[in-house]
């Protein structure tokens, strides 16, 4: 809510506005209905011109109303609309700036549907919440003591049929509200599963298991078949129930309208003057359930936002020191880390020394703390300080903005834009030239397969345009990560997709490119062909280094590598 | 409406017709109740009140009360009825879109993005259950009850009914005109909506690339983009769905101003009463009503013939796989033969172009080439997820355009590059729901390949849950559990799709004993740029742009010096 506040009081004044100009427009509307009553009495009393004035009174109120119902409205859907905007900003803006780790945890789905959905309910309850509570209080109020005026008695006995409404409004708002929550679930489990049958198409095909994913579904389709029939149920009462209110109120208005003439207590311009009040009165005494509902399901969405909105980075600047740029000397001295206290340790006492412009690689099998030691050397999860150092500084004390504009990282899964392959390649670096661009391709060896495309790099990649292989995104995602030229870039086992001579081939590339440009490199990988190349290899499993030096000297340690080695080198040799 | 699109979904509503007839007859009594009260209450202000008779006021009440009562309960019903037959006929339609859906072929996943598939399954089928409850029920609703107000008015008083419904037809032409318009607009402004969503989505995945290349501030000057976009669109078409909704009003007090003046002037005269102008102001206020919501009820409408026609496309399209009705000779043999095969995804490019091959029953076949030179297409066409262009794949001599393919992939076990991993359990991504497979089965099937211990290492063994897409287990072990899947089910064919390329060696020699148990009895066809994985099989075919350019045994291989033989040789260089 206190976003909410917050606004309010910057725009005071027209929020003023607004409520002066709905109050007029409320007053307005409780007069006609007295103008009415005038002209009904001055039919008994044969007076045509009085009919005639209070025609014309009608028409100029009812049409101030209508103007000033646009002005407010203009300016009141102006206003929310700004804060709509703000807020949708400064999410956004909050999320591009998550740190790696919580967007791991965080559902993508989730992030998005408070920009979307939790911002129209704050919307919702901005326009109609708020034009309905000051109708609550203003036009309920005034209706009321107008016709109380008019006719106390029958006011009371007319009213008391309305007045059930509110509980019945209250009650509804609440319970619509928590089956519609109940709904919106079974709708997203649907769409997951439907979503995993569209992504394991291939494997429930092969395995000829199609029916018992139908009955999955099914199964999730008769639940929210179950909980809409509720739903519906509920929701369906509402009207027909108003409607029953409204009309019981006409019929004691009738019945005792009608006695209180009989025994001249009204007159029947009263009676006619409470028919246009009871349906005045509809609306406020609906709005108190409606705009309560809306308040609450605004107050929730605003939780999710300012939630969002609060979420703090573990890791933040405290005392960072100054630096220019970083030389890219990589020191681990004896790094253990895990993710909880009662977890295992993922690495233990690692040490590594990466100087300067090498190319080191990092082998090892599935599971062993590969890419979380890349982890924790881009300063994506805490540890203790003093074990990760660059340039003889503690990573903690290198300011992260700086530690992030000097590492370029290639993760194993890559992430291309749905935009051309140029700017797909040129997106840390949009002042690219062509050449520093077919340069970086011609290292990752992609340029020839981009030139065979229809536009060649104007191609677009992703559902509107070309699709790539596996490989071929690859290697377009390291170009995009060479053309930046940092002096440190991490590669996460980036071409799995491709095959081995290609691989060799740019490694080959790479690390002539690394040489020249005093660029220190890591680079995860699984095969002895890449590795073999490397200025120095590590091999990890458990978490703990098992080798490491160069590939040469490894072969005579006669451990992992030598293993790795006989494996996919000796064998080839002794046919 | 077409046709066709009533022969289609008839049978849906059909299903349910005993209630939604009664619905519409409960629709029909409820209107013409609603229609008949006002008339009511003016013969009760003029016969009884105005008469000053009490008792004939009385006896007329309770009539009215048991209508209002009457009315209330067949709305409620009606409601019910429509809704639940709504509902369910939803129900019936997902499950036979999920089906259809299954059934298609496999190049409708590549090509449609799966947004739009579960679009067709989810939204849309929403959208269309509006076209009965608000399309066909509620606009039936509204028309009787103008129909029926319309004829009431007539008969109470002609003239005052043509002076005051001049306003009217203003006011449908306006509400027609405006909503137009508005409809536009609103378009536009999902249209924005789904821009924001798309970028939201592509920004959020790709956060770790937008985050190392610093390119966080131009992303958000895009999304600002989208949303001042969105601010000042929805900011007009709410503007401009006011405006309709003020000009209906003005029109509405214009035509009460008249029966009040005309009808307050025809009084004096004689010619009318006060119950008249009683009956007209309501009677109005029920004609006004629904004529705000007119435009919406349309556009309603029209999205739900629109998602109609998507949803039949969907049900009706030709890309459904072509289910052969020829079984195999039982026992199965599992013999592939591929003769003059040419293939290709689209025109332009030829991915594979005659290739032959023939596999004898329990045969090891190892395919190579280099990424993208058309290997797992192959696999494809023997799982018969394509067809050839020309040419026969036969699987125990049958041409697989005639063979079941249910049964041809019963008796085959693929296992992919990419693991899809679905919700569930490391067990139910073994079994996928296979009753019969027991976890002593399970077990026993991955020792035998040699994962039962990586199993358990997994936090809760068999029972740990993996999420969708495998995201907390690494590509390897998503790979291991895929292996356990094909043993488990125990295929005449296996077909092992760049199935080891992101395990590492000495992971995969563990699994190597269960790999040669796997292929053993089998027909198997092994896909690989690794080669060491492949030296043992009976064939190799090594293909090069789409081309079997050689193939033996990797011994006659090697001494032949091709392709083959450079492939190996670069593969395990050593510099």
């Amino acid at each position: 809510m206190k976003i909410i506040l917050k606004f309010f009081k910057k725009e005071f004044k027209l929020y003023a506005l607004i409520i002066s100009l709905l109050l007029i427009v409320d007053s307005s509307q409780v007069i006609i209905p007295i103008f009415t009553k005038r002209a009904i009495d001055a039919i008994a009393n044969s007076n045509k011109s009085l009919i005639l004035k209070n025609g014309l009174y009608i028409i100029i109120i009812s049409a101030a109303i209508i103007a000033i119902r646009y002005f407010y409205n203009y300016i009141l859907r102006y206003l929310t609309l700004k804060l709509d905007h703000d807020i949708k900003i400064s999410l956004f803006n909050k999320y591009l700036n998550l740190p790696k780790k919580l967007i791991q945890q965080l559902e993508i789905g989730d992030l998005m549907a408070r920009v979307t959905n939790d911002t129209t309910a704050v919307r919702f309850f901005l326009i109609m919440g708020f034009i309905g509570i000051i109708d609550i209080f203003f036009l309920g109020i005034t209706t009321f003591v107008a016709m109380f005026i008019m006719n106390a008695k029958l006011t009371l006995i007319v009213i008391l049929p309305l007045l059930i409404l509110i509980p019945i409004t209250l009650n509804f708002g609440k319970k619509i509200h928590l089956y519609f929550r109940k709904v919106q679930d079974l709708f997203g489990e649907m769409t997951v599963r439907i979503r995993e049958a569209i992504g394991g198409i291939r494997v429930i095909k092969a395995f000829v298991r199609e029916n018992f994913y139908l009955n999955l579904f099914m199964n999730i389709n008769e639940q929210y078949l179950r909980e809409n029939l509720k739903l519906v149920k509920l929701d369906g009462f509402l009207d027909p129930t108003i409607n029953l209110l409204i009309n019981i109120s006409m019929f004691n208005l009738l019945v005792f309208g009608g006695l209180f003439f009989i025994r001249n207590k009204a007159d029947i311009g009263t009676i006619v003057a409470f028919f246009q009040y009871i349906q005045t009165l509809a609306w406020p005494v609906m709005a108190i359930g409606f705009s309560i509902a809306l308040y609450q399901r605004a107050k929730a969405s605003l939780n999710r936002i300012e939630e969002a909105l609060n979420i703090k980075p573990e890791i933040i600047d405290t005392h960072p020191k100054q630096i220019e740029s970083l030389k890219g000397n990589i020191t681990i001295n004896k790094l253990s880390f895990k993710f909880g206290e009662d977890e295992n340790f993922i690495l233990k006492d690692v040490s590594v020394e990466i100087d300067q412009g090498t190319l080191v690689g990092i082998t090892g099998p599935p599971g062993s703390g590969k890419t979380t030691l890349l982890n924790l050397i881009m300063k994506i999860y805490n540890t203790k300080r003093n074990t990760i150092n660059i340039d003889r500084v503690d990573v903690f004390d290198i300011p992260l903005k700086l530690f992030k504009e000097q590492i370029a990282y290639v993760p194993q899964e890559p992430f291309l834009f749905s935009d051309s392959i140029l700017n797909n390649i040129k997106l840390a670096k949009e002042n690219a030239t062509t050449e520093e661009v077919e340069q970086a391709a011609k290292i990752a060896d992609i340029h020839k397969d981009i030139l065979n495309f229809h536009q060649s790099y104007e191609t677009i990649v992703g559902e509107q345009g070309v699709t790539l292989s596996g490989g071929e995104r690859q290697r377009v995602s390291i170009a995009r990560a060479i053309i930046t030229k940092r002096p440190i870039m991490i590669f996460d086992d980036p071409l799995s997709a491709v095959d081995t001579e290609t691989e060799r081939n740019i490694i080959q590339n790479l690390k002539e490119f690394f040489k020249d440009n005093k660029i220190t490199a890591i680079i995860v990988s699984q095969r002895i062909s890449a590795l073999s190349i490397l200025d120095k290899v590590i091999v990890i499993a458990n978490g703990k280094i098992l080798e490491q030096g160069k590939p040469d000297e490894l072969l005579d340690k006669n451990g992992y590598y030598y293993h790795l080695y006989r494996k996919q080198l000796l064998e080839g040799i002794e046919v | 409406m077409k046709n066709r699109y009533i022969k289609r979904f008839l049978p849906y509503i059909f299903k349910y017709k005993s209630a939604i007839i009664f619905a519409l007859v409960f629709l029909v009594v409820a209107s013409l109740l609603s229609s008949l009260i006002p008339f009511i209450v003016k013969n009760a202000i003029d016969n009884y009140i105005s008469a000053k008779n009490l008792q004939g006021l009385i006896k007329l009440s309770i009539f009215l009360l048991l209508m209002i009562g009457v009315q209330f309960i067949s709305k409620l019903i009606q409601i019910y009825l429509t809704n639940l037959s709504g509902q369910k006929i939803m129900k019936d339609l997902r499950h036979d879109l999920f089906q259809t859906m299954e059934s298609f072929e496999i190049d409708v996943f590549t090509k449609e993005p799966s947004g739009k598939i579960i679009t067709r399954i989810t939204n849309d089928v929403e959208n269309m259950n509006e076209l009965l409850t608000s399309g066909i029920v509620s606009l039936l609703g509204d028309m009787l009850m103008v129909v029926f107000s319309i004829i009431f008015l007539f008969y109470i008083n002609l003239k005052l009914s043509l002076i005051s419904l001049i306003p009217l037809p203003v006011a449908i032409i306006a509400a027609l005109f405006l909503g137009n318009r508005m409809e536009k607009i609103y378009e536009k402004v999902r249209d924005i909506l789904t821009r924001m969503n798309i970028h939201m989505q592509e920004s959020l995945t790709g956060l770790p690339i937008i985050q190392t290349f610093g390119v966080e501030k131009t992303n958000l000057s895009k999304f600002s983009n989208i949303t001042k976009d969105f601010r000042f669109t929805f900011h007009k078409a709410q503007m401009l769905n006011i405006m309709l909704r003020q000009s209906i009003n003005a029109l509405s007090y214009t035509s009460i101003v008249f029966v009040i003046v005309f009808g307050g002037l025809f009084a004096l005269k004689g010619t009318a009463t006060v119950g008249t102008i009683v009956a007209f102001l309501v009677y109005l206020n029920q004609l006004y009503g629904p004529l705000g919501d007119l435009s919406d009820r349309f556009s309603i409408l029209q999205n739900a013939i629109s998602s109609m026609a998507k949803l039949d496309d969907f049900l009706t399209s030709n890309n459904v796989e072509k289910e052969g009705n020829k079984g195999f000779k039982k026992p199965v043999q599992g013999e592939i033969e591929l003769e003059n095969v040419s293939f290709s995804y689209d025109k332009d490019s030829i991915i594979l172009e005659n290739i032959n091959m023939k596999i004898k029953k329990g045969e090891k076949v190892a395919i190579v080439g280099f990424t993208g030179a058309g290997k797992s297409t192959i696999a494809n066409l023997i799982l018969s997820f394509y067809e050839p262009d020309s040419g026969s794949v036969k699987i125990d001599g049958i041409d697989t355009k005639i063979l079941n393919k249910k049964e041809l992939r019963k008796n085959s076990a693929i296992v992919l590059q990419n693991i899809f991993i679905f919700k569930g359990s490391v067990r139910d991504n073994i079994a996928l729901g296979r009753e019969d497979f027991t976890e002593e089965k399970i077990i026993n099937a991955a020792k035998e390949i040699g994962v039962h211990d990586f199993i358990m290492k997994l936090p809760n063994g068999y029972d740990t849950e993996l999420s969708t897409e495998g995201k907390n287990i690494s590509v390897g072990e998503r790979q291991l559990v895929s292996f356990a899947r094909a043993l488990v089910y125990n295929p005449k064919i296996l077909i092992l799709d760049e199935a080891t390329a992101s395990i590492d060696t000495n992971t995969e020699e563990i699994i190597e004993n269960g790999i040669k148990k796997l292929m053993k009895d089998r027909t198997s066809i092994v896909i690989a740029h690794r080669l060491s994985t492949i030296r043992n099989a009976d064939m190799i075919y090594v293909i090069n742009k789409g081309k079997i350019v050689e193939s033996g045994t990797h011994r006659q291989l090697m001494q032949g010096k091709g392709l083959y033989y450079e492939l190996y040789t670069t593969q395990f260089k050593k510099i």
